[in-house]
C-alpha cells in the first residue's frame, strides 16, 4: 500500500466536510443502535442465567418440562434421596423458589422472588456481599437483598424489618449487582424459610443441585440419575443455562426483537455509507477516468475508494465506541444493563469495517464503468 | 529513421449504435516515431481525438491494428491496455486533469505510484524542477495559473519516462506565451530518440514546434508534410 493511495482516499472524502459529517454521523447512529442491541442482548443473555451461573451444581435435577430458573413447579424429597442413592452423586441440595408479597412498613405490598437454599454447606447462597454474612442468615426471618432494591423493599439498612406472607423477615445481608431482569427483587433465605414464604409443603422443592463425587464423570452420573428418576429432568448446568436461554431470548421473542433492531442499525449503516461513497465517486469521477487513462490498475482505483471506506469505518467506529461506552456506564446499575464485553467490541469493529467495505461496492460499479477515452473529451 | 514507437495501420472505428452509428476513422495509417513531434490537424469532427484515443490505447479500433513498441494491442482486454498506458504512454489533456485535492508533486507522482514504482517524491521533484516548477512542488493545482497547471500535467506525462507523449490541445487553454512555453517543453522530450510526441491541435502558432504535420479531414489522412529544420526556424 502506498502512501499516495492512502492521501487521494482521505481527500477525497474530506473535500466535501458537510457530507463527510454527515457521513460519520450515520455511522455513528448506526454503529451505536447495533451495539445497543447487541449489548441488550449481552446483558440479558447474562441476566436471565445468573442464577445457575453462581450455583455451584454440576447437575440440576427439576421437573420435566422446566423451562427456566423462573419457572416453578414441585419436586418431593424422595426423588431427592433416591438421587442420592445413585452412584457418583455427592450432594442434593434442595432449592425452593417462588413469588412472594413483600409488606413494606407502611403496609403497602410489593412481589419478591424467594430464593431459599441451604446456606452451611452445598447450595444456592447470595453472592456479591457488601453487607452482614451468609451465615447471618441462619437466623430465623433472616433474608437477603440486594441494596438496589432499598427503596423498593423500603429497607435502608442491615436489621430492617419487613413481612413475607404474615412472617416477619429481617434484612441480615446485603448483595450489590445481584438484580432480576424481570424486575421482581430476589431475596435470598434459608430453604426452610423460603418453604413458608411461597406456601410450599416440607417435603417439596423446586430443585435439587447435586454436586458430583471428586473423580466421577458429570455425563455417566447424569445419565444415571436420568435412569433412576425417569419423571424428573436431569441437566448440566450449561444444559440449565442454554435452556433458560432460550427459553427467554428465543422462545419469547425477545432476542428475535433485539437481533432485528440490531439488523435494521446494520443495513440503515450500510445504506448510509454507500450513499456517500457513491456520490464521492460521482463528484470524483472524472478523476478516476484520468487515473484510468494514465494507465492505474482497477484494483488500485477499488483500493482508492476502499480506503475511503475503511477511514469512514474507522472514525465512525471511534465515535460510537465513545457514545456507546457512555451508554454502557450510564445502564451499568439499571435492571438490565447493555453489556459490551472486548470480544463484542472487537466484533463491532469488524462489522463496522464490513458494512463501510460492502457499502463501497456500488461506488466500485460505477467506477468499473468508467470509459477513460472521456478524459479526451471533457 | 527510429522504430515507430505506435503505428497504426488500416485503422476503421466505428462510434455509436443503429441509426447514431458513424465512422470517425476510415483506414487511417500513421506512424509516431521516436525523436519527433508530430501534430495532428483537421477541422473538428475530422476524428483526431478517436485517433489520439486508439493510438493511446484509451479505445480500440473496430478493425485495422495498432502496434505500441511493435506489440499489437489488438483484443486486450481493459487491465492489459490499461498496463500498456502505464508502460508506454503519457497523456497531457486540455483542461489538465489534475487531481484538485493533490500537491503537484503528489499529481506527478501518481504516474509512478500506479506503476508501483518507489523514490516517487524526488523523481517527482525532479521532473517538475525540469519544467520549471521547483519552486511550486507543494501547491495545489487552484494555487497554480493555467501555464504552471499544464507544465505539471507535462510532468506527469514525462516522470514515467513514457515512450509516447499524446498530447491533446495543449496549448488550447494557455496563453501564446505559456502555449510556446509548453511546446518548448515538448519539443525538448521529442528529441529523445527514443520517444516521439503527438499533438493534437488547432494551434497555428505551434506550427514551427513539429517535424511532421499530418493533416486529417472526415476520418482519413489527407496530408503530411514533413518540416524540414530550415523551414522550422524561418517559421519560428
Amino acid at each position: 500500500m502506498t502512501l499516495l493511495k492512502f492521501r487521494l482516499a482521505y481527500r477525497n472524502l474530506f473535500h466535501d466536510r458537510l457530507r463527510f459529517i454527515a457521513t460519520i454521523v450515520g455511522i455513528i447512529f448506526s454503529i451505536v443502535l447495533v451495539t445497543v442491541q447487541m449489548g441488550l442482548y449481552v446483558g440479558f443473555r447474562r441476566m436471565v442465567t445468573t442464577m445457575i451461573d453462581h450455583s455451584p451444581a454440576d447437575l440440576w435435577i427439576m421437573p420435566a418440562g422446566t423451562k427456566c430458573f423462573e419457572d416453578p413447579s414441585l419436586l418431593d424429597d424422595r426423588q431427592r434421596f433416591r438421587a442420592l442413592a445413585v452412584d457418583g452423586v455427592a450432594e442434593a441440595a434442595p432449592v425452593v423458589i417462588g413469588y412472594a408479597q413483600w409488606r413494606l412498613p407502611g403496609g403497602t405490598t410489593t412481589p419478591v422472588f424467594i430464593v431459599g437454599s441451604e446456606l452451611q454447606g452445598f447450595g444456592l447462597r447470595p453472592w456479591s456481599l457488601v453487607g452482614g454474612r451468609v451465615d447471618d442468615l441462619s437466623v430465623p426471618g433472616a433474608v437477603a437483598i440486594d441494596q438496589y432494591y432499598f427503596e423498593r423493599l423500603g429497607v435502608s439498612e442491615i436489621g430492617a424489618s419487613a413481612e413475607i406472607r404474615d412472617q416477619k423477615v429481617q434484612l441480615m445481608a446485603v448483595t450489590k449487582g445481584i438484580r432480576a431482569f424481570t424486575t421482581t427483587p430476589y431475596v435470598f433465605a434459608n430453604v426452610d424459610r423460603a418453604r413458608l414464604y411461597t406456601g410450599m409443603l416440607p417435603n417439596k422443592a423446586s430443585y435439587f443441585l447435586v454436586r458430583v463425587s471428586p473423580g466421577s464423570e458429570v455425563g455417566k452420573v447424569g445419565r444415571q440419575l436420568q435412569e433412576s428418576l425417569p419423571d424428573v429432568e436431569v441437566l448440566t448446568a450449561a444444559g440449565f443455562r442454554s435452556r433458560s436461554r432460550n427459553f427467554w431470548l428465543f422462545g419469547t421473542g425477545a432476542g428475535a426483537a433485539l437481533f432485528a433492531g440490531a439488523l435494521l442499525g446494520f443495513i440503515v449503516g450500510t445504506v448510509i455509507v454507500a450513499q456517500t461513497l457513491y456520490s464521492s465517486t460521482k463528484d470524483h469521477l472524472n478523476e478516476f477516468a484520468t487515473l484510468r487513462a494514465i494507465g492505474s490498475s482497477g484494483a488500485y482505483i477499488y483500493m482508492v475508494i476502499i480506503w475511503q471506506a475503511l477511514l469512514s469505518a474507522i472514525i465512525g467506529f471511534c465515535g460510537a465506541a465513545g457514545i456507546s461506552s457512555m451508554v454502557v456506564r450510564i445502564t451499568a446499575d439499571t435492571a438490565l444493563p447493555i453489556v459490551v464485553p472486548p470480544a463484542m467490541l472487537f466484533a463491532l469493529f469488524l462489522l463496522t469495517v464490513v458494512m463501510c467495505v460492502a457499502s463501497a461496492i456500488a461506488a466500485i460499479v460505477q467506477v468499473m464503468r468508467i470509459d477513460p477515452a472521456t478524459v479526451l473529451v471533457r | 529513421m527510429s522504430e515507430p514507437v505506435i503505428d497504426a495501420v488500416d485503422v476503421v472505428k466505428f462510434l455509436g449504435r443503429g441509426a447514431g452509428r458513424l465512422q470517425a476513422l476510415k483506414g487511417v495509417n500513421l506512424s509516431l516515431r521516436g525523436g519527433e513531434l508530430v501534430l495532428l490537424m483537421g477541422p473538428s469532427g475530422s476524428g483526431k481525438t478517436t485517433l489520439l484515443s486508439i493510438l493511446g490505447c484509451l479505445m480500440t479500433p473496430t478493425s485495422g491494428m495498432v502496434r505500441v513498441r511493435g506489440r499489437p494491442v489488438a483484443n486486450l482486454d481493459p487491465e492489459a491496455l490499461a498496463k500498456i498506458r502505464r508502460d508506454h504512454v503519457g497523456f497531457i489533456f486540455q483542461s489538465y486533469h489534475l487531481f484538485p485535492t493533490l500537491t503537484a508533486e503528489d499529481n506527478v507522482r501518481l504516474a509512478l505510484d500506479v506503476r508501483g514504482e518507489r523514490s516517487q517524491s524526488k523523481a517527482a521533484r525532479d521532473v517538475l524542477g525540469m519544467v520549471g516548477l521547483a519552486h511550486k512542488t507543494k501547491a495545489f493545482p487552484h494555487e497554480l495559473s493555467g501555464g504552471e497547471q499544464q507544465r505539471v500535467a507535462i510532468a506527469r506525462a514525462i516522470v514515467g519516462k513514457a515512450s509516447a507523449i499524446l498530447a491533446d490541445e495543449p496549448t488550447g487553454a494557455l496563453d501564446a506565451q505559456n502555449g510556446q512555453a509548453i511546446m518548448t517543453l515538448l519539443a525538448e522530450f521529442a528529441k529523445d530518440q527514443s520517444r516521439g510526441v503527438l499533438v493534437v491541435t488547432h494551434d497555428p502558432r505551434i506550427l514551427p514546434f513539429a517535424n511532421r504535420i499530418v493533416h486529417i479531414e472526415d476520418g482519413c489522412i489527407v496530408g503530411e508534410e514533413v518540416v524540414r529544420e530550415a523551414k522550422r526556424m524561418s517559421m519560428s
